[in-house]
């Protein structure tokens, strides 16, 4: 069976290898996480910045 | 920096918790393999838990960008109170839709995928018909992601801003209300590859599917769906924040020509 068929068929039929994708996966998966908690704190600090220009202080 | 609200702190913890739960245990539980789920699905039946919770994710961004493309046409009459700009509705029915997108094509892959390792494993994977299999369920989440992005092709078509976001939230509208047939009516007439109990799909059924896979998938469905309200939520406050600056900046340029 030629690739990537053997590949997926050699990790999706057998439970060995399933480590490997846990890994792979978590590794993917922590990586969008810290993305989205940097983008959601910048994201922040930028609504803040806009509502004292909005607002200013007197 | 302004600071979140406790709501919103909990829903982001939550999804991260349950998406960790459904990764880590849907990975390594011991799969059974029951009469329902068909011994030829072997580990592949793993992928149920995380290529169903997607449609369930792309319903839930579709009727929040549903519900915002309605409050554009409310806010718009011009017999009522103008409470809010309708652009800053349209961004988010926008950007909600956006994501139902990113979900649909995640639902479509993870499918194409699945279909090839367990349906037409026998099939050369040079031919089409290996990772395709024109199933009634299949070709109605294509036609799905095609009328949204119709949705896109329609926005990109309208300038003035205003006019773009009245059409695109009537289209909108139009565009949910086919997602009834295509996902619950059409697939419930049509035989297809999908596995169904009583005629309907198995996943809410007694006897559809195992308990164990059940306390993966649902609070793996619940993650998926406040994974996408967070990235919705950042992708709108982004946009958001973008026109509010666009605002500010031709605000402070009128005042400009008027102090001068």
């Amino acid at each position: 069976m030629n690739f990537p068929i053997s590949l997926l068929q050699d990790i999706l039929f057998t439970s060995d290898k399933i480590y490997s994708v846990l890994a792979v996966v978590l590794v993917v998966f922590g990586a969008f996480l810290f993305m989205m908690i940097r983008q959601d704190r910048r994201l922040s600090q930028m609504e803040s910045e806009m509502n004292e220009k909005d607002n200013p202080h007197p | 920096m302004t600071k979140q609200s406790p709501l919103r702190i909990t829903y982001k913890a939550l999804a991260v918790a349950l998406l960790l739960y459904a990764l880590i245990y849907g990975l390594l539980a011991e799969i059974p393999v029951s009469p329902q789920m068909g011994s030829q699905l072997g580990q592949s039946a793993r992928n149920l838990l995380y290529h169903v919770p997607n449609w369930f994710a792309m319903l839930v961004m579709m009727g929040i960008s549903l519900y915002h493309s309605i409050r554009v046409l409310r806010l718009t009459d011009p017999d009522r109170e103008q409470t809010e700009n309708p652009l800053r509705a349209d961004i988010k029915a926008n950007e909600s839709a956006r994501v139902g997108v990113m979900f649909n094509i995640l639902g479509l892959l993870t499918g194409i995928i699945w279909a090839r390792v367990s349906w037409n494993v026998a099939k050369e994977a040079t031919s089409f018909s290996a990772w395709w299999g024109w199933d009634p369920i299949q070709t109605c989440a294509l036609i799905a992601l095609l009328i949204y992005l119709a949705y896109y092709l329609l926005r990109n078509s309208i300038e003035d801003p205003e006019q773009k976001a009245k059409v695109s939230a009537v289209y909108n509208i139009f565009a949910f209300m086919t997602l009834i047939p295509l996902f619950f009516v059409i697939p419930r007439i049509l035989d297809g590859l999908h596995p169904t109990a009583d005629g309907g799909a198995v996943l809410f059924k007694k006897e559809g599917m195992n308990n164990l896979l059940r306390t993966i998938l649902y609070p793996g469905m619940i993650g998926f769906i406040l994974m996408g309200v967070w990235i919705y939520e950042i992708r709108s406050r982004a946009t958001t924040l973008r026109f509010r600056w666009q605002e500010w900046q031709s605000n402070q340029e009128y005042d400009n020509s008027h102090q001068s």
